[in-house]
């Protein structure tokens, strides 16, 4: 287990610097404004459960609705109250919880604590009518990771890494939930194309994901009738894009300058969903807007087109058949590792490029490259130094490394980059428990 | 905590929440556990359906139904009756003995009541209002 949380960290090492650390304090600065701004939306959803909208009950529906009452485990206590009484009380709770929190958060866990439960009972209680909604849900999640957030005193912090690492930690199950998602959607389709079933690659698949919520709910929305009027794959393209979309999210996490990018369209999936088959995810906008559209750790100057140009060239790069516009490219490996210098050995048998070298991790080159990279000192793994024509260095480590060395090899190994892009963290949990167990 | 314990923690919880979003699959269920997800929502697309409900005044001229084109019902209302629907129809689908006392609020005095089953295609019965619709057993 500790491998695999040591690796978890260790991920967010991005070209021999971890984003958690690298110019900490300004990131932390945009944090920190961000869980404020989360803690004051939260205390505008706790006034909004006391006025009339249509995502949560009336207070007075729920008052006159004790017949209908199924609680859930969260909120079981409550039959043994007043039922109106208790009704007042979880509102109450959550209203003042988080006005508390929205003043002292940065000083007391115990108010972060407070709201998160406060919420978590509200969120319970509108639930407890036979059927759970999910718009709440991720709010409910962040307030309970973010109670993990160091206390500040006088508002700043030394050492930031430790408030980075629990924002990080929440931005990466904000988007493991996506991930969670597109997973079983993408699993649906294989299921249902395989038992002959219309999939979502059926081109009517979009209209019945429609059909269905405006037929439990007896609404039409906004352009539900004009895709149920006219079917089309174009329908079923955007319904897999948004499974995509979804599916790679948690790849992002560690991606910190596509988070923009991919909080963009995160968003973009809400509103057309929205749009067409209705359920409002309002609160989701707000959480991923904050989190991952507004992240810290994404520092670029350019715009979020700029992101998008950037992602688009490295998809590029990275099934370019022309070489790569490196200078020099030097394999730093464990010469102690029997497995590591049979790699080496097969790597060598291939036609490479002069600019390819390769160096023993006990080296005088490696203690240099250590010297200006200190964040590799702790990991374990063969890594990889690329210094481009323009003299970028380009660092990679552990499954990264291992993968872009044997695309180097072979063009067609470039595809096994697609598994490496399905979940980069699982293949560095694999290599890391793989090296502990090496020879 | 000095942030070593978020260091453990944080990990772990997103292990165990990924694990968590399993439950209903392993389960078969739609049970979830909140305020964990269930992911299977949305996963399939529907290839025909079958919906039960209840029809008041089957036949007459004010027919009308429990859940079916009911503007009527509050949130909170449409959530149970629903849910207490399920169970009846699972209780219906398993020979078990269907028990209405939780729907009886739900019943208009002096009305019939039938348990019902709607069958079709989604989109043709959204768009044309085409479907058919099954007695399946007189409640009242």
């Amino acid at each position: 287990m500790l491998t695999v949380i040591h690796s978890f960290w260790q991920r967010t090492i991005v070209n021999g610097e971890s984003f958690l650390v690298k110019e900490g304090q300004k990131k932390f600065k945009r944090a920190k404004s961000i869980v404020g701004i989360y803690y004051f939306i939260i205390f505008c959803i706790a006034l909004q459960c006391f006025g009339i909208n249509h995502l949560t009950p009336d207070w007075k529906v729920l008052r006159d609705s004790e017949s209908l009452f199924s609680p859930l485990w969260t909120v079981r206590w409550l039959v043994y109250l007043d039922w109106e009484l208790a009704i007042r009380l979880v509102l109450l709770f959550f209203f003042s919880a988080s006005l508390l929190n929205l003043i002292f958060w940065q000083r007391y866990r115990l108010v972060r604590v407070l709201v998160f439960l406060s919420h978590l009972f509200y969120l319970s209680l509108i639930s407890s009518f036979g059927k759970i909604d999910h718009f709440m849900h991720m709010m409910v999640l962040s307030s309970f990771m973010l109670i993990f957030l160091p206390n500040l005193k006088q508002g700043a912090l030394e050492n930031p890494t430790p408030f980075l690492r629990v924002f990080f930690g929440n931005q990466l199950l904000i988007l493991l939930s996506y991930s969670s998602s597109g997973l079983f959607k993408l699993y649906g389709i294989l299921d249902q194309e395989l038992r002959g079933l219309n999939s979502a690659l059926s081109p009517t698949a979009f209209g019945q994901n429609i059909a269905k919520t405006s037929f439990a709910s007896n609404q039409e929305f906004f352009f539900s009738s004009f895709i149920l009027e006219n079917p089309g794959f174009v329908f079923s393209v955007l319904l897999v894009l948004g499974y995509l979309i979804e599916f790679l999210s948690a790849y992002i996490a560690f991606k910190p300058k596509v988070h923009r990018t991919w909080g963009l369209s995160l968003i973009l999936l809400h509103s057309g969903i929205l749009m067409t088959v209705g359920p409002d995810f309002t609160h989701q906008i707000l959480v991923v807007g904050l989190f991952i559209f507004f992240s810290p750790f994404n520092l670029n100057k350019h715009s979020v087109w700029g992101d998008f140009i950037t992602i688009f060239n490295g998809i590029r790069n990275t099934f370019n058949k022309v070489p790569s516009p490196y200078k020099k490219v030097t394999v730093f490996y464990d010469g102690e590792c029997l497995l590591c210098h049979r790699f080496i050995r097969y790597f060598s048998m291939f036609d490479l490029p002069d600019e390819f070298s390769v160096a023993p991790q006990s080296g005088e080159a490696f203690n240099t490259f250590l010297t200006k990279y200190p964040a590799l000192e702790k990991v374990d793994s063969i890594m990889v130094l690329e210094i481009r024509n323009d003299g970028t260095e380009i660092i990679r480590i552990k499954s990264g490394a291992v993968l872009w060395i044997v695309g180097q090899l072979k063009w067609i190994f470039r595809i096994l980059w697609l598994f490496y892009a399905i979940s980069p963290l699982f293949a560095d949990m694999v290599y890391d428990l793989f090296a502990k167990h090496r020879k | 905590m000095k942030g070593r314990f978020a260091y453990y923690f944080i990990p772990v919880f997103i292990i165990i929440y990924f694990a968590i979003s399993f439950y209903p699959i392993i389960r078969m269920t739609n049970a979830e556990v909140i305020p964990f997800f269930s992911f299977k929502l949305y996963s399939k697309i529907p290839n025909g359906f079958e919906r039960y409900d209840v029809a008041f005044n089957l036949g007459e001229k004010d027919e009308h139904f429990l859940l079916y084109q009911n503007t009527h019902l509050n949130g909170l209302q449409w959530r149970r009756y629903a849910a207490e629907l399920r169970q009846i129809t699972n209780a219906y689908e398993n020979n078990m003995t269907v028990k209405l006392d939780k729907l009886e609020d739900a019943f208009p005095k002096n009305q019939t009541a039938t348990l019902v089953r709607f069958k079709g295609d989604y989109i043709e019965a959204v768009r044309d209002r085409k479907y058919q619709l099954e007695v399946v057993e007189q409640l009242r």
